[in-house]
């Protein structure tokens, strides 16, 4: 078990340092001078060789990459173009988006595991065909434009919910309030793709040996459903959680600038459209390393959850 | 019986390509599929002689109008025609759909070949990496490419196409593990074929159904790829018309117009799913385990 993780959190490591050579060198690739740039837009060359200095940009490539990384090894990601510290921006962005994409997650789970299952137990019935014919139209329907529908329908229309904005957590209702329609569009393209994998990985089990022994043994209907057939199905759904972090992380920034809400992913969009250079390279780092550990962590879930993994 | 029916069953490749025809014209979801398909694609090319109304012609009597027999689907907050905006926003999506899953192709393709024949380190090499790629977030790449390069269709294009790769890889892989253990392998080698050879004339041409299976259910997500870049403003800048930036206008008139934010998300799901119900009508007439 120990080895396992080791050698996980090695290529993790490795996959890290590449992704920030590349944010590094994609930066610097920019046509223009940043010097010129930190300056605002000054040609004094005094000032120019002043703020090279200063900002290492006179030093080679590997020298300013090691000061790069160990400023934000200490969690330095340098100021935007507002003289605002990078990662204090970052920090408070974080927790808006986590919140959009732990309520979607959950949102995901809620609906396609169990009709996933029942998918399968009534495998060739009217619920089976719902199911699966709503999984289709799930996977079909972009999120953003499911967001643009919703907003007409709850907000325009029928005044229920509100169209967009975000309220601090300390107001429960009010924040609940403008997070279901976030939490619905980011979570039903999810659920499709949970519900599909739930239902064929529920089929394969329930055709297995174990389960026909179990019935043979004479255990109850609902007892060979959850206890053998369901969790054994658990393992492969989980992995697939794991490849659906891709989705959720551009699905977040696409929700987010559909409702207004100012999270990290509108950071992303933000920092693109003014152009500033030491905020893309703080998201994109940030994103990267976030993306890295939670690949992390679900390769830790997945081996508990099969022992057979750590041995091989 | 014809002559060329005759001459349809005596070559075997002509008798595949008619059993092939037979199969899928009894599928009709797949060929409704590829109707849409069809459809969509006359309309991107023609549309400059199909769209009544130039995409950028504006009627500031007309703004906001409501659907009529001059503007059929109403106009725009320019007063400009929904439904050419709709028949001009095609290209974008078809144009990047199409060279995206090109590029795709033309990346993964040799890398999931050279991977699946020879196998050892270059293949683990390989596999380890596309795992990485295979769940990063397309749109940060997107993001990347837009902050370096600047906001274009063709580098949202150039970002759907790099995004697509490791699935590709993946593909081309795995049929190559399979299609290396095929007889005509060894056979080839005993006559002396080198490595090249074996890939691309005898492995290749073996995986071009799969390849075409997998082009097909590609495009789709590219298309949806491209409106959620232009919607973000990261790919087809206004006032190119694309069912992104349509939506992305029509988002500031939600309350006076809604049906602005209907009509270019019908035509994104209607365009997505027509693909992806031909490729898995193709699929089905490719893989004989569902042949019924």
């Amino acid at each position: 078990m120990g080895g396992f993780l080791l050698r996980k959190a090695g290529a993790a490591l490795v996959v890290l340092v590449i992704a920030s050579i590349v944010v590094f060198v994609g930066v610097r690739a920019i046509p223009g001078d940043p010097a010129i740039a930190l300056g605002a837009e000054s040609r004094d060359p005094a000032l120019l060789a002043q703020i090279r200095h200063k900002y290492l940009l006179d030093r080679p490539l590997p020298v300013q990459y090691g000061h790069w990384v160990w400023l934000a090894l200490h969690g330095d990601l340098g100021v935007d173009q507002r003289e605002l510290s990078v990662a204090h921006t970052i920090v408070t962005r974080i927790p808006i988006s986590l919140e959009i994409a732990i309520l979607s997650i959950l949102v995901a789970v809620l609906v396609g595991i169990p009709a996933g299952v029942i998918a399968a137990v009534r495998r060739g019935k009217p619920e089976d065909y719902v199911v699966t014919t709503g999984a289709l139209i799930g996977l079909s329907v972009p999120h953003f434009w499911l967001g643009l529908l919703l907003i007409i329908w709850f907000a325009v229309d029928l005044h229920w919910l509100p169209a967009s904005g975000y309220v601090s957590i300390h107001h429960p209702i009010a924040n609940l309030e403008h997070m279901v329609m976030p939490a619905i569009v980011l979570g039903t393209g999810i659920s499709a793709v949970l519900m599909r994998q739930m239902r064929s990985s529920m089929l394969t089990s329930l055709g297995a040996d174990y389960v026909r022994t179990a019935r043979a043994k004479g255990l109850s209907e609902a007892s060979v459903i959850w206890r053998h057939a369901f969790r054994n199905s658990l393992i492969t759904v989980t992995t697939l959680l794991g490849l659906q972090l891709g989705i959720l992380i551009s699905g977040v920034v696409v929700t987010e600038t559909i409702f207004g809400i100012a999270g990290f992913g509108a950071l992303t969009i933000e920092s693109v459209n003014q152009r500033d250079y030491t905020l893309i390279q703080g998201v994109v780092l940030v994103t990267a390393t976030a993306y890295v550990v939670v690949n992390l962590l679900v390769d830790v879930v997945y081996s508990l959850l099969n022992p057979r993994i750590r041995v091989s | 019986m014809s002559a060329v029916d005759t001459a349809a069953l005596t070559n075997p490749r002509a008798r595949r390509r008619v059993l092939l025809r037979k199969r899928f014209l009894r599928r009709p979801m797949a060929v409704a599929g590829l109707v849409v398909v069809i459809g969509f694609t006359v309309v991107a090319i023609f549309a400059p002689w199909i769209a009544p109304y130039k995409a950028g012609a504006t009627d500031f009597n007309a703004i906001l109008a409501h659907p009529s027999s001059k503007h059929l689907l109403g106009t725009d907050f320019l007063g400009r025609d929904e439904l050419s905006r709709l028949i001009w926003g095609a290209r974008a999506s078809m144009q990047a759909g199409f060279f995206a899953t090109v590029l795709a192709m033309v990346v993964a393709v040799p890398i999931g070949l050279v991977a699946g024949y020879y196998r050892g380190w270059v293949d683990t090499v390989i596999a380890r990496l596309t795992d990485v790629l295979l769940a990063f977030p397309f749109l940060i790449l997107a993001v990347g490419l837009a902050a370096i390069f600047g906001a274009s269709l063709l580098n949202a294009t150039l970002a759907l196409g790099i995004g697509a790769a490791p699935i590709l890889i993946r593909v081309a892989r795995g049929e190559t593990f399979a299609l290396r253990e095929e007889d005509y392998v060894p056979a080839a080698i005993a006559n002396g074929a080198s490595d090249a050879t074996i890939i691309f004339k005898h492995i290749l041409p073996n995986m071009t159904s799969t390849l075409l299976v997998q082009a097909t259910i590609t495009i789709p997500g590219a298309i949806v790829g491209e409106a959620i870049l232009s919607f973000l403003g990261l790919g087809v800048q206004p006032p190119t018309p694309s069912w992104g930036t349509m939506l992305q206008d029509a988002q500031s008139y939600l309350m006076q117009a809604p049906r602005l934010a209907v009509f270019p998300g019908l035509a994104i799901v209607l365009a997505a799913l027509a693909f992806n119900v031909l490729g898995d009508g193709l699929r089905d007439i490719f893989d004989p385990r569902t042949t019924r």
